[in-house]
């Protein structure tokens, strides 16, 4: 197989247990396979407890999984790695460093001088609009520039791979809306490969090229929907019925697994 | 309704002067010099100097002030004992802090080392001074492990407390990242713990103070706490009064040293 033709991120057969404190193993995780394709925008939607940030953490290689394997960029995953980078959902910026020391930590981590690392903070703090709150503090900021501090600290590494973990979900509605459109900007700018865990339908719809839904109990993959809208997607894109007609049917698709979950039956 | 209005009046000037008096420099100084002279003149009604056992006026009490910075004994005696102040308060961070971290990251030096700790804090230390005595003899280390045991808890607990308090996703974040244990330690997890270190270190100086006087009371030495002692045995009771103000103004001083510090380092978690 071609190097170019593996995907950016490869999840196959992937299970995962928990070990409860009286010493119960509960399966987490159940066979999970995903593929991103490389410049691939993938989503996954799921009701809470479905192992969707489980996953997340398992392809940044922070977190061990039982039976399966995971490669990015053609990659076994064995750790983090220079060519992946997170984006939280709590933000996750050092309080006591200003906005463009939070956005060269990445870079810190690996080693690059100061001058390197705040040249290559500093633009990525344009690309984000932020450029004239660089010695600014975090606690300063508003959510949505929280945020945007934190994704330029992710794209600051080079990364090839974005993992996203409901970045947007701490963020007011009409801000949301905003950094949408700003984070498809960005990555139609890039070869970018995302893999961005929500929680809202429509943010899923308007931001992807293929919707995951997963269940829970333990977590699967029950359906994989492809977005067919077009690009560039603009304030246009949320009046489309097409929009509307796909974020109708992940909304089937979830309120079926939250009847079961409601019937407590196994999904 | 009219004839209220004077007495409104009145009352916004008594609000205005009160808003001078608290909220401009000049105002605040002039409020705490008055509370000090009022002070000072009671102070100066209650005592009695007519026999030397009796409570001191203030001016007898400053007399004998100037008396012992004259004769050398109450510098001779502040550096001596800042001296154990200093290499107490020393080990009480140098040792304490690190340990709270220790405890904080392993379960098994938590499960082995915590209990003495509580132990110092629950047990009134005086009782354990004759201890330290037996062990040491009338020693400066004797002295300064009376200070250490006064103190160190209060450090050695509150940084384990800082440090089990950082955001778990601040580490991940740095994981994420590739950073390794030592980075995560040095850049993550210690900046996030300065809030709970220092003021660890704040109650722990509060309690050293106690204990260098403490020790040099019941430990002998040529320090304050005994310039004290050897005063109260010849009933020179305005020289103690001089000796016992002294050393509340310098802790004073230091104590807001160390607030002003911890203010400053703590800047960034005050804006949240």
């Amino acid at each position: 197989m071609n190097a170019n033709a593996t995907p950016a991120i490869a999840v196959q057969d992937v299970s995962k247990f928990f070990v409860s404190a009286d010493g119960r193993r509960t399966r987490a995780l159940d066979k999970v396979n995903l593929a991103v394709e490389r410049g691939e925008f993938v989503s996954i939607i799921g009701p809470s407890g479905c192992g969707k940030t489980t996953m997340l953490k398992m392809v940044g290689g922070i977190l061990d999984w039982d039976e399966g394997s995971i490669s990015v960029m053609g990659a076994p995953v064995s750790g983090p790695g220079p060519e992946r980078a997170t984006v939280f959902q709590s933000f996750a910026l050092l309080p006591w460093m200003t906005v463009l020391d939070n956005a060269a930590f990445g870079l810190k981590m690996r080693g690059e001088t100061k001058a390197a690392r705040h040249a290559k903070a500093r633009n990525l703090l344009e690309t984000v609009g932020l450029a004239d709150f660089a010695n600014a503090y975090p606690g300063e900021l508003s959510g949505g520039m929280q945020q945007r501090v934190g994704l330029a600290r992710a794209l600051a590494v080079s990364p090839n791979v974005l993992l996203m973990d409901e970045p947007f979900s701490a963020i007011d509605a009409q801000t949301r809306l905003i950094l949408q459109t700003e984070l498809l900007d960005v990555w139609s700018q890039t070869d970018l490969s995302v893999l961005f865990i929500t929680h809202a339908m429509d943010e899923a719809v308007f931001l992807s090229d293929r919707v995951v839904i997963m269940g829970a109990r333990p977590g699967h993959v029950t359906d994989v929907i492809d977005i067919d809208l077009p690009r560039p997607r603009t304030e246009e894109t949320r009046r489309d019925p097409r929009f509307v007609e796909l974020t109708a049917r992940v909304w089937d698709r979830l309120r079926g697994l939250m009847t079961d979950e409601r019937a407590g039956a196994p999904s | 309704m009219k004839s209220n209005a004077p007495a409104r009046q009145a009352g916004a000037r008594g609000h205005r002067l009160a808003a001078l008096l608290t909220d401009t420099f000049w105002g605040r100084l002039t409020l705490r010099a008055t509370a000090l002279a009022i002070v000072l003149i009671a102070w100066q009604m209650a005592g009695d100097d007519s026999v030397a056992l009796l409570f001191p006026t203030a001016t007898r009490t400053f007399q004998a002030f100037i008396e012992l910075m004259a004769d050398g004994r109450l510098p001779l005696g502040l550096l001596v004992t800042g001296q154990a102040l200093l290499a107490g308060f020393a080990i009480i961070i140098g040792i304490g802090v690190p340990l709270g971290i220790l405890i904080a990251r392993f379960p098994l030096v938590d499960r082995t080392v915590s209990p003495y700790f509580t132990f110092l804090v629950a047990v009134p230390i005086i009782a354990i001074v004759p201890v330290v005595q037996a062990l040491l003899g009338l020693t400066f280390a004797a002295r300064v492990t009376v200070i250490v045991l006064f103190g160190i808890s209060y450090v050695v607990i509150n940084s384990a407390i800082a440090v089990r308090r950082v955001k778990p996703e601040l580490i991940e974040m740095a994981a994420s990242f590739g950073a390794r244990r030592l980075a995560i330690l040095t850049q993550v997890v210690l900046p996030a713990a300065v809030p709970g270190i220092m003021t660890g270190a704040r109650l722990a100086l509060g309690q050293a103070l106690i204990g260098m006087v403490v020790a040099e009371l019941t430990i002998v030495g040529a320090g304050v706490g005994s310039l004290i002692a050897e005063l109260q045995g010849r009933f020179k009771v305005a020289a103690v009064l001089a000796v016992a103000m002294t050393i509340v103004l310098i802790g004073l001083c230091l104590l807001s040293l160390v607030e002003m510090l911890e203010r400053r380092l703590n800047r960034w978690s005050l804006t949240k």
